[in-house]
């Protein structure tokens, strides 16, 4: 009997358990009955369960696959679906490398597959019935790793990391954090794209390859400011997105003069190889520009027609003054040309060649380039929607300019970080997709209006206007805190999977980095309650249990 | 004439002795109050399941899990009114805040003199202040409040109900400090050298002095000295922390240590001294050291009790807040319950009144929507001395 029939989504998990922790899983026993059977309607009609057994077919035979049921299972909104947490008894998870690949509901009938194409690693917990699988937790704001205070757009922090700091452990096995988003310089000031870093409790800690979000600080204002002039603290901003924006127009322009260069140099070049250069002969040089003399003030006009058109905007009793001395200047230039003139040798050969010369083209000049600016770089690519934009603001009044400012420079997404007063502005950042760092910074602070709570009322009513929120710790191992303080926002009225999502997706989207792999966590039970801890993380292939998971 | 104006005058004030009357018997406790939750936790550890609780005259007369009928009928024949708040209540005791300044705008030291052991809290006491209102919405039904940390001795603290005017029997414990803010430049003592130095100065001067001829400040210390009167030194630093233990052995107090932030350095000598510990509130600004802490001093079988609510908002519920920090920390769940009801109602001395739900405790109670470790759960009603304070829609 080379080929069984199994129950692959239950049955695989025995023998697996206990070895997936030592590497790659080999089933050595297998039942041959399906206890399933025939109860797995309901779960296939299940929103997100699909039936297609050749999709989980070929997920059993891949060796880079995990499949985890648990008590419950969270799957983060993606691509503008809502978060979901299902039902995990009759529900599986597959995971790979990379993210998750979907949710898959146990197969109507027995699968027919060979043990030996069984490759994937399968992972169940439902006997545990408050267990709780997702993807890895994700500290929108963290201070790990922070070296320095960076203060240029143009300075990112990979590379300027502190990666051998220790004592983050904790944060990964205890509370499932598995990745982090560190600003540049700790976001003290403006600063670079920061970094997401992977934690891995035995590879240790590693940074993304892609630049995060970068971090502006707005305006502060020197004197007290009010409701009508607090639009003031973005007025930097606009003038360097302005500047950004001349600079790339500088660029574009020097792309075409470019482009005629290189045009007109093969014209040159073809030129002068078809009719080499005789003795004595020189090649024509290239019309030179213009100086700001010639264009500018104290330009001596040529004709009286010019004369009067400057005179224009003198004022009426200086015309006569300056008519005369102009009229002198006008007179001394046109002896001295004349001079010029009759110094000047006379050409040989011009009337013996006629056409050639008027055919022979000039040097062609190279085009000046735009000075290069890596600061204006950075704020290109921040228009251009390739970068993140991290802005820090507290004042309803304040969040309303930067929203205005998005709207207005079409940036594509921005993220408003602390925003004590966003409840204030929810449409504003709703209409302008923002997203909303929630940090301990959004504390009460004075002059402010606060709900009771702040922190969690906050975070809550922006849920509930549309408005994605993340949550960060601006800590170090008060990241652990932040389900905790996720949950109290769903005392608020936040719904569990949207406090779910602000510590998974939306922590990673207000990272400025999507499609990350925070790998896969087990908890015991829901991450939102205190009295949740790891059982297993997964990570792309491996499979971590940890001790208190029996 | 005048007999018309009298007899106005009755019938008038008559009329307002009614009003009056019907008035206090609206805000009166409801003489019998039957209260039904799902779970209650009537000590930490200890659940009733179904739980009922019988309340009379301010006082938990009764509580039983899974009431039989014949015990619902005598319940339900004793009270006057009853409150369902569903199976998924969870009923708690009400929160001890063992040392707190809610309320006192920074009246609560002596700027000019460092040793003041004669003053008393009660007496800057301001029951209608907005804090109190906020504490009480927040689940904390008992408080300390506890003279603030710029005096070496900073006088005798007050156990109050929130809001409530204190009575005669408000005083508590004796506050004394050896942090940094108690060692001013402009006063004695500069340092913790010069504290202990004071201290020894003042306790000599009690030595073969009659009760009679002893000042009020005195009078005060010598009811410490001895562990008659317990005491709640503040102290930060592990030096502070030595120094308060020096104190305790050389003058036999009865100490608990506030706040203690390096208590893991000194453990060996908290542990074999036996003194309990009232922490800061953890939030997510806590330093790792403060996070580590309870689970620490769990393991070395500390008391340690937290200490929550001040003036100052700080965006989630103090108490509630350290209870799921510790549980998120290792500490169990009945311990983390234990640190904000039973242990410093112990602290204060008030375990025989509040900290828990046996009968014969005051009616204190808070109903949860869920675990009051849980965050998700919000208070549903606070509940003192038998009547409903606040009353949140679940």
């Amino acid at each position: 009997m080379n080929r069984l029939l199994l129950n692959p989504l239950l049955a695989l998990f025995l023998p697996i358990a206990s070895t997936a922790a030592q590497g790659a899983f080999k089933p050595d026993k297998l039942p041959e009955t399906w206890p399933e059977a025939g109860k797995t309607k309901k779960a296939a009609k299940k929103p997100g369960a699909t039936k297609d057994t050749a999709a989980l077919r070929k997920l059993l035979g891949d060796a880079s696959v995990t499949l985890v049921r648990a008590g419950k299972l969270f799957l983060p909104g993606k691509l503008g679906k809502t978060p979901r947490i299902v039902d995990g008894k009759k529900s599986w998870l597959a995971y790979r490398a990379g993210g998750v690949v979907g949710l898959f509901a146990a197969p109507d009938q027995p699968l027919e597959i060979a043990a030996n194409e069984v490759k994937a690693k399968m992972l169940d917990f439902s006997d545990k019935p408050d267990s709780f699988a997702g993807p890895g937790l994700c500290d929108a704001d963290s201070r790990w790793f922070v070296a320095s205070d960076a203060g240029d757009l143009s300075v990112g922090a990979k590379g300027q990391l502190e990666i051998w700091q220790e004592g983050w452990k904790d944060l990964v096995l205890k509370s499932g954090i598995t990745t982090v988003f560190v600003p540049a310089g700790g976001a003290v000031g403006t600063s670079g794209p920061g970094v997401l870093v992977k934690l891995d409790p035995e590879k240790g800690a590693t940074q993304l390859g892609r630049p995060g979000a970068s971090y502006y600080q707005l305006e502060r204002l020197a004197t007290r400011s009010t409701n009508l002039t607090r639009g003031a603290v973005v007025k930097s901003l606009r003038k360097a997105l302005e500047g950004a924006k001349n600079y790339k127009k500088a660029d574009e322009k020097w792309k075409k003069d470019f482009e005629a260069y290189q045009k007109k140099r093969k014209d040159f070049l073809a030129h002068y190889k078809k009719n080499p250069l005789k003795a004595g002969e020189e090649v024509k040089a290239a019309p030179a520009r213009p100086t700001r003399r010639g264009r500018g003030r104290g330009r001596i006009p040529r004709t009286k027609e010019e004369l009067e058109k400057m005179l224009e905007r003198v004022p009426p009793a200086m015309r006569d003054r300056i008519r005369k001395q102009m009229e002198a200047r006008m007179k001394a230039a046109a002896d001295k040309a004349k001079a010029d003139a009759a110094k000047a040798p006379k050409k040989t050969g011009d009337k013996a060649k006629p056409d050639d010369k008027k055919k022979a083209p000039p040097r062609p000049k190279y085009p000046k380039k735009p000075k290069h600016d890596r600061t204006k770089e950075a704020l290109l690519r921040i228009l251009d929607g390739k970068t993140v934009l991290r802005i820090e603001a507290h004042r309803a009044a304040e969040i309303k300019a930067v929203t205005k400012l998005a709207l207005e420079f079409k940036l594509p997404r921005i993220v408003l970080v602390g925003a004590t007063e966003a409840f204030k502005a929810a449409d504003e950042l709703r209409k302008a997709g923002a997203l909303v760092v929630i940090t301990p910074q959004t504390l009460p602070r004075q002059g402010m209006d606060t709900l009771e709570e702040h922190f969690a009322a906050n975070a809550a009513k922006l849920a509930a206007a549309g408005v994605p929120v993340a949550f960060g710790s601006r800590g170090k191992e008060q990241g652990a805190m932040l389900s905790l303080y996720a949950a109290r926002s769903v005392a608020h009225g936040m719904p569990e999977a949207q406090a779910l999502q602000a510590l998974t997706q939306n922590a990673i989207d207000a990272a400025g980095t999507s499609k990350v792999d925070t790998g896969m966590v087990v908890f015991s039970a829901n991450p939102l309650s205190p009295t949740a801890h790891v059982l297993c993380l997964i990570r792309g292939s491996q499979v971590v249990r940890l001790q208190g998971d029996k | 004439m005048v007999s018309r104006r009298i007899a106005f005058g009755l019938v008038v004030g008559g009329a307002l002795a009614l009003l009056a009357q019907s008035a206090t018997a609206q805000n009166a406790a409801p003489n019998g109050l039957l209260i039904r939750a799902g779970k209650a936790w009537v000590a930490p550890g200890q659940a009733l399941v179904r739980a009922s609780l019988l309340v009379k005259n301010g006082k938990i007369v009764d509580a039983v899990a899974r009431p039989t009928n014949d015990a619902k009928e005598t319940f339900l024949d004793q009270a006057d009114s009853v409150r369902d708040f569903g199976k998924n209540a969870v009923l708690t005791a009400g929160f001890v805040d063992v040392h707190t300044h809610a309320g006192s705008d920074g009246e609560l030291a002596e700027p000019v003199e460092s040793f003041t052991p004669e003053l008393r809290a009660s007496r800057a006491y301001d029951a209608w202040a907005s804090a109190w209102k906020r504490i009480t919405a927040r689940g904390v039904t008992s408080a300390v409040l506890a003279p603030d940390d710029r005096n070496l001795a900073g006088g005798i603290a007050a156990f109050v109900d929130p809001g409530l005017a204190a009575g005669s029997d408000a005083d508590n414990y004796f506050k004394m400090s050896l942090t940094g803010a108690a060692l001013n430049r402009e006063r004695r003592p500069t340092s913790l050298m010069g504290a202990a130095d004071y201290l020894r100065e003042r306790a000599t001067e009690l030595q073969n002095l009659a009760p009679a001829k002893m000042t009020p400040a005195q009078r005060a210390l010598a009811a410490v000295i001895g562990g008659g009167q317990s005491v709640g030194i503040a102290c930060s630093t592990v030096r502070e922390i030595h120094a308060a233990l020096d104190a305790t052995t050389t003058y036999q107090l009865r100490t608990f240590l506030i706040h203690a932030d390096e208590a893991e350095e000194c453990l060996a000598r908290i542990v074999g001294a036996k003194v309990p510990v009232v922490l800061r509130p953890l939030g997510l600004q806590s330093s790792r050291k403060q996070l580590r802490l309870p689970g620490v001093l769990q393991k070395a079988g500390v008391a340690f009790a937290f200490a929550g609510e001040n003036d100052q908002d700080s965006g989630l519920p103090g108490l509630q807040t350290s209870l799921a920090i510790a549980v998120r920390q290792g500490i169990t769940a009945a311990d983390a319950l234990a640190s904000v009801t039973t242990r410093p109602a112990q602290i204060a001395g008030q375990s025989e009144r509040v900290g828990t739900l046996f009968t014969g405790r005051d009616a204190d109670i808070l109903v949860w929507s869920g675990e009051p470790w849980d965050l998700r759960s919000r208070l549903l009603a606070v509940i003192r001395n038998g009547t409903i304070l606040h009353e949140n829609k679940q």
